[in-house]
C-alpha cells in the first residue's frame, strides 16, 4: 500500500469517525425532544417541556457542527477518490440529491421549532413541527446509509467495456445490503443517543441533583434505549446472515475464521494469531457461527482461506467487532435490569434501589460513551471489512484513490482541525449548560411518588 | 437537459449568493454594532433576524453542490482539486459561524471577554466566507487556475495579484452592504426606530453606488484577464446588462421613498432583481464550458436516467419545499414584530434579567 493510499484512509476513517458522533445524535436526539414535548402536553406537566427546550438547546450547537462536519466529508469524498465519483456517480447520485431536500425540511423547522415556541397558540401545532425534524433527520442519515449499502452490495448497472452503463438509480438504492444496513443504522442511531442522554442526566444525578425533571429524562431515555437496544440486536442478527451471504470475506475477517469449515464454532475473546492462523483462548461455542450465519448448525462457512491474500480484510476487525457486540449487549442488560426496576418496582423494590445506587448510576453512566464506541467500532467492521474494495468486487480503493499529491497536506491540516471543533464543541456545550441552570417554572408538588414511571396515567 | 440542469442549479446558488450575503452583512453589522457602536438594539434586530434562517440558507449552499455532483459528475475532479483552498478556508470559517450562533445565548455580562471574543468571530467569518468563495467565479482566469485534462489547481500567487479576483472580492463587499442595507430596511420597516431606518438608507444608498462601481471594476478586470470572456458578455448579454441597471435605477428611487412600507419591499425585490439579471449574465457568458476549456455542460453531464430521476426528486422536492420556506420566511422575516423576543422564551427572559 502507498503512503497516499495509507494517508487518504486515514483521512477519510477520521473524517467519516468524527461526523459519525454528529449524525448518530443528529439522527436519534429529535426523537427524544419529540417524546419529552409530547409527555408534556399530554400530562400539562411543564417539566417535561423545560426537558424538551434544553435538550433542543444541545441538538441545535451539535446540529451546526454536524453539517459543517459533513460538508467536510462531502468535500473529501469528491477529492480524495475522483475515479469513484465519476464512474459511480451517476449510479448512486440519487440519494445524495434526497437527502438534501430532508436536511432543508429539518433545517426549515428547526429554525420554526426553536424560535417560535411560544408563538403558536394552540401548542399542539408547535409539537407538529418537531415530527418533521424526527423524520427529515433520520431520513437524511438513512438516505447516506444507503449510499454506503451500494458500495458493499452494488447493483443498479452493468458494466460493459470496462464502461458502467445501463444504470437503474432505483434499483442501485435498493440493493442487497439496503435493508440490514437502514435497520441497524436506525436502532443503533436511537440506542445510543438514548445512552448518551442517560449518562448525562446520570451524571447530574450523581453531583446531587434530584428530583422529577431528572427522573423524567433518565425513564424516558431509558425506555426508548431498552427497545432500541432489542431492535439493535435483532437487526445486528440480520445484518450478520447478510454478511455471510453477500460478503463472506467481510463475515470471514470479522470472526477471525481462518479456515473454512462445517459447523464452525463462534469464539467470544482471545488473541487472533495471524501467524499460526487461528484464535488463542477464548471461549469457543460449536457450531454457533454456522447456526447464526446460516440457520443451519452444520452449514460451510468460509473462512480467509478461501478467498485471495489480496482480497482478504484486515483480521483485527474481529476485536472492532467483538468491542461492538460486548457494547451492545452490555447496553441491553443494563436497560433491560433498569426496564424490569420500573416495571417491577412494587414487587421487586430492592431492584429500583440497587439501580438508583451509585453502582447501578455508575454502571448506567458507561453506557453513554459505550454507545457511541458501539458505533464506531462497528462502523469500523464494515467499512475496512469491505477492503480492498471501495465498490464491492468493481472497483479497489487504491484505483478509485486521486493522484494529487496534496494528500499527506490535507491529513496534517484536517486532523487538528478535528481536534479544536472536538474541544470547542464540548467546551461550548459545558459553558452553554453551565450558564443556563435548570429553573422549574413550576415547583415540585408534594406527595409525588418518587419515581413516576412513564407508563403511569395522571389524573 | 444540460441547460435546464445548469439553469435549476444555477438558481440554487443565487439563492445562496442573495441570502448568504444578506447573512454576512448582518453578522459584520452585528458585531460592529456590539463592539464598536455599542448599539444593542441593532444588534439584537439582526440576531432576531438571522438566527432561525441561517442554517437554512447554508442549505442552498449544499443543495448546489451536491446537485452538482449529482448532474455534472465529471466536474468533481476539477472543483474539487482546484477549489480545495478556497473550500477549505469556507468550511473552517461556516464551522466557526455555527459554533458562534449556538454559543450566542450565553450572558454577556458572565465573561465579557469571551463573548466580545465570539462576537469578533462571527463578524469576521461572516465576512470570510463569501470572500474565500470569491474564486469560484474566477475560474476563467489563467492567473488563477489552472485546468489540465485530469484536474485543477489554483495558484497561491494568483490569489494576491489576480485582479479579476480583486474586483470580485470588492464587488463581493459592496453587495454585501448594499443588500444588507435593502434586507434590513425591508424587516425593519414597520418599526419606529429612526436611527435604524436611517443607518439603512444610508447602506443602501451608498452601498448601492459603490456596487455599480466595482461592477464597473469588474467589468474592466473581466476584460482586461479574460477579453474572450468580456467580449461575450457584451455581445450576448447587453439587454441582460441594461436590464440590470434599470433595476438599479429603480432600487434607487424606491429608496427614496421607503418610508412608505411597501416601498422598502419593492427597493429590496429590485436588488435583487438586479443581481439576478447581472448573475444570468454572467452565467451565460460561460457558457458552454463548466471547466473553461476543458469540460462543456454536455460532456459533463450524468447519465440521462440519472438525470431524469434527479430532475423527478427535484420537482417533488419543490413541492415540498416551497410551502415549507414560505412559512419560516414568514414567520420570521415578514412578520417578525408579532411577539417580542423576552415573551418568546422564557428562559431566555430570565437570562435576561441582568
Amino acid at each position: 500500500m502507498t503512503q497516499n493510499l495509507l494517508d487518504g484512509r486515514i483521512l477519510m476513517g477520521s473524517s467519516l469517525g468524527f461526523h459519525i458522533i454528529f449524525a448518530v445524535i443528529g439522527m436519534g436526539l429529535p426523537l427524544f425532544i419529540s417524546l419529552a414535548e409530547l409527555i408534556g402536553l399530554w400530562r400539562k406537566d411543564s417539566s417535561w417541556l423545560t426537558l424538551a427546550r434544553r435538550w433542543t438547546s444541545a441538538f441545535v450547537i451539535l446540529f451546526a457542527v454536524g453539517a459543517a462536519t459533513g460538508m467536510v466529508v462531502g468535500q473529501e469524498l469528491a477529492l480524495l477518490w475522483p475515479r469513484f465519483m465519476q464512474d459511480y456517480g451517476p449510479v448512486i447520485a440519487l440519494p445524495f440529491f434526497i437527502e438534501v431536500f430532508a436536511f432543508f425540511i429539518e433545517a426549515i423547522f428547526l429554525g420554526i421549532y426553536v424560535y417560535a415556541w411560544d408563538r403558536f397558540t394552540n401548542r399542539w401545532l408547535h409539537w407538529l413541527c418537531s415530527l418533521p425534524i424526527v423524520i427529515g433527520s433520520m431520513a437524511s442519515g438513512l438516505l447516506i446509509t444507503i449510499a454506503n449499502a451500494f458500495m458493499n452490495s452494488p447493483a443498479g448497472f452493468v458494466i460493459q467495456n470496462g464502461k458502467v452503463v445501463d444504470i437503474q438509480p432505483l434499483a442501485a438504492m435498493l440493493n442487497p445490503a439496503t435493508p440490514t444496513e437502514l435497520l441497524h443504522t436506525f436502532m443503533s442511531a436511537y440506542l445510543a443517543v438514548a445512552f448518551m442522554l442517560v449518562g448525562v442526566t446520570v451524571w447530574k444525578m450523581l453531583h446531587g441533583r434530584q428530583g422529577r425533571y431528572y427522573q423524567n429524562a433518565l425513564n424516558l431515555s431509558m425506555v426508548v434505549g431498552l427497545i432500541s437496544a432489542v431492535g439493535t440486536f435483532i437487526s445486528g442478527d440480520l445484518s450478520g446472515k447478510y454478511v455471510a451471504q453477500y460478503q463472506p470475506a467481510k463475515l470471514a475477517a470479522m470472526e477471525a475464521l481462518f479456515h473454512t469449515q462445517a459447523g464452525a464454532p463462534e469464539i467470544v475473546g482471545g488473541i487472533v494469531d495471524e501467524k499460526t492462523q487461528r484464535i488463542i483462548g477464548g471461549i469457543a461455542i460449536p457450531k454457533l457461527l454456522s447456526f447464526l450465519s446460516y440457520g443451519d448448525f452444520n452449514h460451510v462457512v468460509q473462512g480467509l482461506d478461501a478467498f485471495p491474500k489480496d482480497q482478504q480484510p484486515p483480521v483485527f476487525i474481529h476485536y472492532t467487532f467483538e468491542m461492538m457486540i460486548a457494547s451492545g449487549t452490555y447496553l441491553l442488560a443494563i436497560a433491560s435490569l433498569f426496564g424490569l426496576s420500573l416495571l417491577l418496582r412494587k414487587q421487586w423494590p430492592w431492584l429500583r434501589r440497587v439501580m438508583m445506587s451509585k453502582l447501578g448510576m455508575i454502571a448506567m453512566l458507561i453506557g453513554g460513551p459505550l454507545g457511541f464506541l458501539a458505533i464506531e467500532s462497528g462502523w469500523m467492521v464494515t467499512e475496512i471489512g469491505r477492503q480492498p474494495w471501495i465498490v464491492y468486487h468493481y472497483m479497489r480503493v487504491s484505483d478509485a484513490l486521486t493522484t494529487s499529491p496534496y494528500v499527506p497536506v490535507m491529513l496534517w491540516i484536517f486532523l487538528p482541525f478535528y481536534a479544536i471543533t472536538a474541544i470547542a464543541t464540548i467546551y461550548l456545550l459545558w459553558a452553554f449548560f453551565r450558564r443556563r441552570p435548570l429553573r422549574l417554572p413550576v415547583e415540585e408538588a408534594p406527595g409525588q411518588p418518587a419515581f413516576p414511571s412513564p407508563l403511569e396515567t395522571r389524573g | 437537459m444540460a441547460i435546464f440542469a445548469f439553469s435549476v442549479l444555477s438558481l440554487f446558488l443565487f439563492l445562496y449568493l442573495i441570502t448568504a450575503a444578506i447573512d454576512s452583512g448582518g453578522g459584520a453589522l452585528y458585531t460592529y454594532a456590539l463592539l464598536v457602536k455599542r448599539d444593542e438594539a441593532l444588534a439584537e434586530t439582526i440576531m432576531r433576524y438571522l438566527s432561525p434562517v441561517w442554517e437554512t440558507n447554508n442549505v442552498f449552499l449544499i443543495a448546489y453542490i451536491v446537485g452538482l455532483a449529482g448532474y455534472f459528475p465529471q466536474v468533481l475532479p476539477f472543483y474539487g482539486a482546484a477549489m480545495l483552498i478556497p473550500c477549505g478556508i469556507a468550511l473552517a470559517f461556516m464551522l466557526i459561524r455555527g459554533a458562534f450562533f449556538g454559543y450566542h445565548y450565553l450572558s454577556k455580562e458572565q465573561n465579557p471577554l469571551t463573548s466580545e471574543l465570539a462576537a469578533a468571530a462571527l463578524g469576521i467569518s461572516s465576512l470570510m466566507i463569501p470572500l474565500a468563495l470569491v474564486p469560484f467565479f474566477a475560474l476563467a482566469d489563467t492567473r488563477l487556475f489552472n485546468f489540465t485534462r485530469q484536474t485543477g489547481s489554483i495558484s497561491l500567487f494568483g490569489l494576491i495579484s489576480s485582479p479579476l479576483l480583486s474586483a470580485l472580492g470588492l464587488l463581493a463587499l459592496v453587495s454585501i452592504v448594499y443588500l444588507t442595507g435593502l434586507f434590513l430596511l425591508f424587516y425593519t420597516r414597520k418599526s419606529q426606530d429612526a436611527h435604524l431606518l436611517t443607518l439603512f438608507q444610508h447602506m443602501a444608498r451608498w452601498g448601492g453606488l459603490a456596487a455599480l462601481l466595482s461592477s464597473a471594476t469588474l467589468g474592466i478586470a473581466l476584460y482586461e484577464s479574460t477579453p474572450h470572456l468580456a467580449e461575450r458578455l457584451l455581445r450576448d448579454n447587453w439587454l441582460l446588462m441594461s436590464i440590470a441597471a434599470l433595476a438599479f435605477i429603480g432600487t434607487q428611487m424606491a429608496l427614496r421613498w421607503s418610508h412608505q412600507h411597501w416601498m422598502a419591499g419593492l427597493a429590496l425585490l429590485l436588488g435583487i432583481t438586479q443581481y439576478a439579471v447581472s448573475f444570468v449574465a454572467y452565467q451565460r457568458m460561460n457558457l458552454p464550458y463548466l471547466v473553461p476549456g476543458v469540460l462543456t455542460i454536455d460532456q459533463a453531464l450524468t447519465a440521462p436516467v440519472m438525470a431524469q430521476a434527479l430532475t423527478a426528486v427535484l420537482f417533488g422536492g419543490m413541492l415540498l419545499l416551497l410551502p415549507a420556506m414560505f412559512l419560516l420566511y414568514r414567520m420570521f422575516i415578514i412578520a417578525p414584530y408579532k411577539e417580542p423576543s423576552a415573551q418568546s422564551n422564557p428562559e431566555k427572559a430570565v437570562q435576561r434579567t441582568h
